[in-house]
């Protein structure tokens, strides 16, 4: 059995930039420090949500392999990531089903943080049996 | 109307709103650069095929991270934060800090590049809980259903955001 999916990046300041502007997203605890720290009181600038949503569902498409596909991902944030931050994806396998072809496997998922979790939740990821295409 | 208390789901708009984008391989390959994902499979279709799919494809949350699916309105009409938002007005004030809580996606087909697909969106739940931080935060769900251009439902999503007054 593969090793159990895992994934470390660094959400830059010029990834996040990049990511707000193909997602059209201008809201400014994303780039505008002044703004994210003196108004809303964070301690930096926030990664975006959906840009840790993406990192975690790489980890699981490299785990599974080119043919494996997601089929669904639930998350919650929990703690805000700032800029720069080092974060750690992780996934725990938990259940895995047969079907016709292909299994199913159930996991546990999170993104860890400065020492916490910030986002956690569950995502199942149906890879083919052998060397088939998945149905 | 005013937010209601504790678990209690507020009168809901009943608005839909429907949206249109179309899956260009420009935005898909800056998609793939911002967050640093190498699956050839969005930009080669070589690669796709390889994997099983008829062609290029568009990451996993490619969709799911879109904000706004046009132009958006002009900078005067955004909310201080920048988040153009004209939507719920009765839960969410303007100065109320907004906040991604989470998301629980099906991906149900392939969303491939030069798709155009339809999204859907409804406002579903709304539920007031208490914060230390901020005293109280709302959560509104909204729900996009993705159709493609052959009228199949590639995607579904709930949204959660949270809402601090």
């Amino acid at each position: 059995m593969t090793a159990e999916p895992s994934l470390d990046r660094v959400p830059t300041t010029v990834s996040m930039f990049r990511f707000s502007a193909v997602t059209w997203n201008a809201h400014r605890v994303h780039y505008d420090l002044e703004y994210a720290t003196t108004v809303e009181g964070h301690k930096g600038l926030l990664a975006q949500a959906y840009l840790l949503s993406s990192y975690l569902c790489q980890m699981l498409t490299a785990w599974g392999g080119p043919t494996s596909r997601i089929t669904s991902i639930s998350y919650r944030t929990r703690s805000p990531v700032h800029a720069g931050t080092p974060v750690h994806c992780w996934a725990r396998q938990i259940e895995v089903t047969d079907g016709d072809g292909y299994h199913d496997f159930d996991f546990e998922i999170g993104l860890t943080a400065d020492g916490g979790e910030a986002v956690t939740g569950t995502a199942q990821v149906r890879r083919p049996t052998a060397d088939a295409l998945v149905p | 109307m005013p937010a209601n208390s504790a678990d209690a789901p507020t009168q809901l708009d009943p608005e839909t709103r429907t949206f249109t984008l179309p899956i260009d391989a420009v935005s898909v390959g800056r998609y793939a650069a911002a967050t640093h994902d190498p699956d050839p499979a969005y930009l080669d279709d070589e690669a796709a095929k390889a994997a099983g799919y008829d062609r290029a494809i568009a990451p996993p949350t490619f969709v799911s991270a879109m904000l706004d699916y046009a132009g958006g309105p002009p900078e005067s009409s955004l909310r201080r934060d920048g988040v153009a938002l004209d939507w719920f007005p009765s839960i969410v004030s303007p100065e109320a800090v907004l906040m991604g809580g989470g998301q629980d996606i099906e991906f149900l087909s392939p969303i491939y590049v030069g798709d155009v697909v339809e999204i859907r969106r409804s406002l579903v739940e709304h539920h007031r809980r208490p914060s230390n931080r901020f005293g109280s935060l709302d959560l509104v769900v909204v729900e996009s259903e993705i159709t493609n251009q052959d009228g199949v439902l590639v995607m579904r999503i709930l949204d959660t955001l949270v809402v601090a007054q």
